[in-house]
């Protein structure tokens, strides 16, 4: 019900707390985020459901009974029990051939593809992580602080460029199978990983760090009094753990394992460099190549498999809701005066300790060795390493003017997107934290559900509303590039100035107010400067991730190659024949070097703050 | 120098009601405190004062002028924080400077102004130094300076002392009683500790639940509180309860512990039968002598203090305690059976609270 009086009450709130700088703020937040998220999306939906100009479920329809694309249909019969499976499925897990294994997967059509592939790369990234987390969190041994740096390197590449070294790896003769069964002779058989095994493999090495990471951050903020008093009551070992630690943890454990859902779910990169497996029927790839370009024109399915999509991944965003809005973000610096529980290992926990980090970490360094050894490539024949090494691939990336004008590009979008969301960021986390206006729960979720649109959605998105507008792709895709970077990075950069916020006490404002300055003057002159390190933090990890975002690039790249992105140069160099996965990889190490550059910088602001490196 | 004038003020957070028909006059070039439990909603009010929260109805004058609208920065209010709020990107000198800068005053003027400000609170010469390089005690003298250099009308003091240590504190009570002096400027004083509100207030207000209680001098709260609340609050008190049995110049109240009491009326009038509360300070009490016929409590020592200057005595009286400070020359046990006597205009008399 409309209630007069308490409208009235909200227009009074809205006059007090908001004066001219707070409104253009917001104003412009909510512009951007209209036109270039919502509005978008909300053309998707439309799009998706009109069929022949009419309303209609036509496509999803289509899309439920195919089994290409649902692979196990529910038929319903005349008899008991009334329902039937049918299921169609093509692929087996495992082939022998030759002195080869080769391990794939089962193709259940393309959505339940997804799901399952995100469901497994979610499971085994859950358990790998959190283990991890724990032992890092509770014990000590030698060596321990080399092991953390190293654990996080999964973070500084995007499963795309990982994907390009691992294929290189772990393929029939790759470096792996050549090592092992060739020269060591400790395996009984080749072992290939292609298809889905490939895309979950390769996933679970870059996501793993993400529940790594927020379960860590758990396990170092539970009390420690309140496993202590645990313990007094007589409670020990797993039983402890079971009862008290694990539960405690488990708001983070849960949180980084939603958000590795949505990262899988919506990866591009890695079908892309596997598109000749299977690993090419899944959702992402399958909207991806329904966007033809250079026309920009889209087959009218993609709509509808981009809703899909996104169901699946704001389904995921409502489950942490509480814990992705800025709210409800707690900062994990907070009380740091306790005494960490964490004790010695004992000589046999070390061991199994050793061994479970060496094999992880051996695992997980694949796709940055492969990367590293196929950028000085010359020549790889049929060796264990390449047959020929140079250092040539680095300066061709930066001679040949379409490499170069790539990587250009690509700086100058982020910049500018970086720019944007630091000047709208700083400006939405003021107002969530600092006015109390009503409906600034909406503008809070709205400023952090970038995390879970996919990259191909909004794109789609962007192509069916902007085609045959001055915006459009086919004209120049850098607009839309840079506003895509803009919506889809704007989380971390919003997170740190909002953590900034809540460690600079409102007294700070209130004491400039009360010597006679403006609300602006103290905005620009105590709240600014005040924030400004964590502004600085967060703003370099939205250049970072924006640097290495793959699917909007992907796309708009596609549309007009002279000003695609490097990312979308990496794809294209990689087919060429020759040397062209050798540029691709020495693209890949450039960026990884980038990214290692700004996120030691940037977790030297922020002290390890987790949740601002993953944007949760 | 301003006057303050504050009509029904009333504020609500939600469901809670934090300042609930406040009227007060806090005369020109005094030292006011509001003094209360925390929670009681008086920080609350000097927020109000300063602009920082708006009343929902009320009003508040500067002398005549109605600022109840004006913006913080438009009352020319000096407000010193219970955290200093010393801002970590600036100088000592340039913290206080701000206030200066924002009235776009020459430079000269400014370091001017500065230095007198740093002078007067004794901090000459630390002008370069940034505020997390000085002691709690220098911090707070910096927020002090900061805010009377802009010559502001009132000075707002939110529980300034309530971060230094005990010794600090009485310095600083002092430095604050004669800087306000110094000055005559109006100053509104918030504070939780009734020692410290007794000590440096000419008027204080006791605040409880959002709503005044009493004001006075601090003489005239102690002596007189009008509320067993305020007798609990401020100082200590021997709390007994009774029923009046007579009424007149002399009130006769028949304690719950057997025993009759002799009081003068108060503030309050009873009526026979009426439930009370008896209230007593502890140096109001002394040893029985034989020539007293009233007012005498047969009670057993149950625990003994010693405070230097006197003894703290805790004694039971028929299952009411009995709290009472007196001469350090008598030796007592305890289990020991005393009489205790209080003279009959020592007795306060308050309506038992329900």
């Amino acid at each position: 019900m409309f209630n007069l009086g308490s409208f009235m009450d909200d227009m009074k709130t809205l006059r007090r707390e908001m004066d001219t700088l707070s409104w253009i703020q917001l104003i412009s937040v909510i512009i951007v985020f209209s036109f270039f998220m919502v509005f978008p999306l909300i053309n998707i939906i439309t799009t998706a459901f009109t069929y022949q100009g009419a309303p209609s479920f036509y496509w999803f329809n289509l899309i439920f009974t195919d089994p290409f694309y649902v692979g196990t249909q529910i038929k319903f019969s005349g008899t008991f029990p009334f329902l039937a499976l049918d299921i169609h499925s093509t692929g087996t897990l495992f082939t022998q051939v030759g002195n080869t294994l080769y391990i794939q997967g089962i193709d259940l059509g393309i959505v339940v593809n997804s799901l399952v592939v995100a469901f497994l790369t979610t499971s085994i990234s859950t358990i790998v992580g959190t283990v991890l987390a724990f032992i890092m969190a509770r014990y000590e041994f030698a060596g321990k602080n080399v092991f953390r740096t190293i654990l996080l390197v999964p973070l500084i590449s995007s499963p795309f460029v990982g994907a390009i070294g691992i294929q290189r790896m772990i393929g029939e003769n790759g470096v792996i199978n050549k090592l092992l069964f060739d020269v060591l002779h400790v395996l009984p058989t080749k072992i290939v990983l292609d298809g889905f095994a490939a895309l979950i493999f390769i996933q679970v090495l870059n996501f793993y760090s993400i529940v790594y990471l927020n379960a860590y951050s758990s396990f170092v903020t539970i009390d420690p009094s309140l496993e202590e008093q645990g313990e007094n009551l007589g409670a020990k070992g797993f039983d402890l753990f079971r009862t008290i630690t694990f539960p405690l943890a488990l708001p983070g454990v849960w949180a980084g394992s939603i958000l590795t859902f949505i990262l899988s779910i919506e990866d591009l990169g890695t079908p892309v460099v596997f598109k000749a497996s299977q690993a090419a029927k899944t959702l992402t790839f399958e909207i991806f190549k329904r966007i033809f370009s250079p026309t920009g024109a889209i087959d009218p399915i993609a709509p509808a498999l981009s809703v899909i999509l996104l169901i699946l991944a704001i389904l995921g965003f409502i489950s942490i809701r509480r814990y992705v809005v800025l709210r409800k973000y707690a900062i994990v610096s907070k009380g740091g005066q306790r005494r960490p529980r964490s004790k010695q290992a004992t000589t046999k926990q070390a061991v199994i300790i050793y061994l479970f980090i060496i094999i992880l970490l051996s695992f997980a360094l694949i796709p940055h060795v492969g990367v590293f050894l196929l950028s000085i490539t010359e020549y790889w024949g049929n060796t264990l390493l390449p047959t020929k090494m140079t250092l040539n691939n680095y300066s061709i990336i930066f001679t040949d003017p379409d490499i170069a004008g790539s990587i250009f590009n690509s700086i100058f979008s982020s910049s500018i997107a970086t720019l944007i969301i630091v000047v709208l960021g700083v400006g939405a986390a003021y107002i969530i934290n600092r006015k109390k206006i009503p409906g600034r729960d909406i503008l809070d979720v709205l400023v952090t559900m970038p995390v879970a649109i996919p990259g191909i959605v909004l794109g789609i998105g962007y192509f069916i509303m902007y085609l045959r507008t001055p915006l459009s792709p086919i004209i120049n895709p850098v607009p839309l590039l840079v506003l895509s970077y803009t919506v889809r990075k704007f989380p971390f950069t919003v997170r740190s100035a909002y953590a900034g916020l809540q460690q600079t006490t409102v007294e700070m404002e209130e004491a400039s107010l009360n010597l006679g300055a403006s609300k602006v003057r103290t905005f620009l002159r105590i709240t600014l400067p005040l924030i400004a390190i964590s502004v600085l933090a967060g703003s370099m990890l939205s250049f970072v991730y924006a640097m290495s975002e793959v699917s909007t690039s992907l796309l708009f790249g596609d549309v007009n190659p002279s000003y695609a992105p490097m990312t979308w140069m990496i794809k294209d160099v990689l087919v060429r024949l020759g040397a062209g996965p050798f540029f691709a990889s020495a693209l890949g190490i450039l960026l990884m070097i980038i990214q290692i550059i700004i996120l030691i910088v940037s977790t030297r602001i922020l002290k390890q703050s987790v949740t601002a490196l993953t944007g949760l | 120098m301003v006057k303050i004038i504050s009509k029904d003020i009333t504020k609500l957070f939600g469901k809670v009601v934090a300042c609930n028909k406040i009227n007060l006059d806090m005369p020109d070039g005094r030292l006011f405190t509001l003094l209360g439990p925390s929670g009681c909603g008086k920080t609350t009010f000097l927020r109000i004062i300063a602009g920082f929260e708006n009343p929902d109805e009320g009003r508040i004058l500067f002398d005549k002028q109605n600022i109840t609208s004006l913006q913080p920065y438009e009352r020319s209010t000096g407000m010193v924080f219970q955290n200093y709020a010393l801002w970590p990107h600036m100088s000592v000198f340039e913290n206080i400077a701000y206030g200066l800068k924002v009235q776009n005053l020459d430079k000269k003027e400014i370091e001017k102004r500065v230095d007198r400000a740093l002078n007067l609170v004794q901090l000459g010469g630390l002008g370069e130094r940034t505020p997390f390089q000085l002691s709690g005690g220098q911090q707070q003298r910096v927020a002090l300076a900061r805010a009377l250099v802009i010559e502001p009308k009132v000075l707002l003091l939110d529980e300034p002392l309530s971060n230094l240590d005990a010794k600090l504190r009485l310095e600083m009570r002092h430095e604050i009683m004669r800087i306000q002096r110094e000055l005559g400027i109006t100053t509104v004083y918030v504070t939780h500790d009734q020692e410290e509100a007794l000590s440096i207030s000419d008027r204080i207000a006791i605040m409880k639940e959002g709503r005044i209680q009493q004001t006075g001098s601090p003489q005239e709260i102690y002596n007189n509180p009008n509320s067993v609340f305020v007798a609990d609050f401020i100082g200590q008190s021997t709390f007994l309860p009774g029923l009046i049995t007579q009424t007149g110049k002399i009130l006769r109240i028949q304690l719950n512990a057997g025993v009759t009491l002799q009081a003068k009326p108060g503030i309050h009038t009873f009526k026979k039968g009426e439930k009370v509360m008896c209230a007593i300070r502890p140096e109001s009490f002394t040893i029985e002598k034989p020539t007293e016929r009233h007012n005498k409590l047969q009670c057993k020592l149950t625990s003994i203090a010693f405070l230097g200057k006197s003894n703290r005595v805790y004694a039971d009286l028929e299952g009411e305690n009995i709290v009472a400070e007196l001469e350090p020359e008598k030796r007592f046990k305890v289990g020991q059976e005393v009489t205790l006597h209080v003279p009959v205009d020592e007795v306060e008399v308050f309506p038992a609270e329900k």
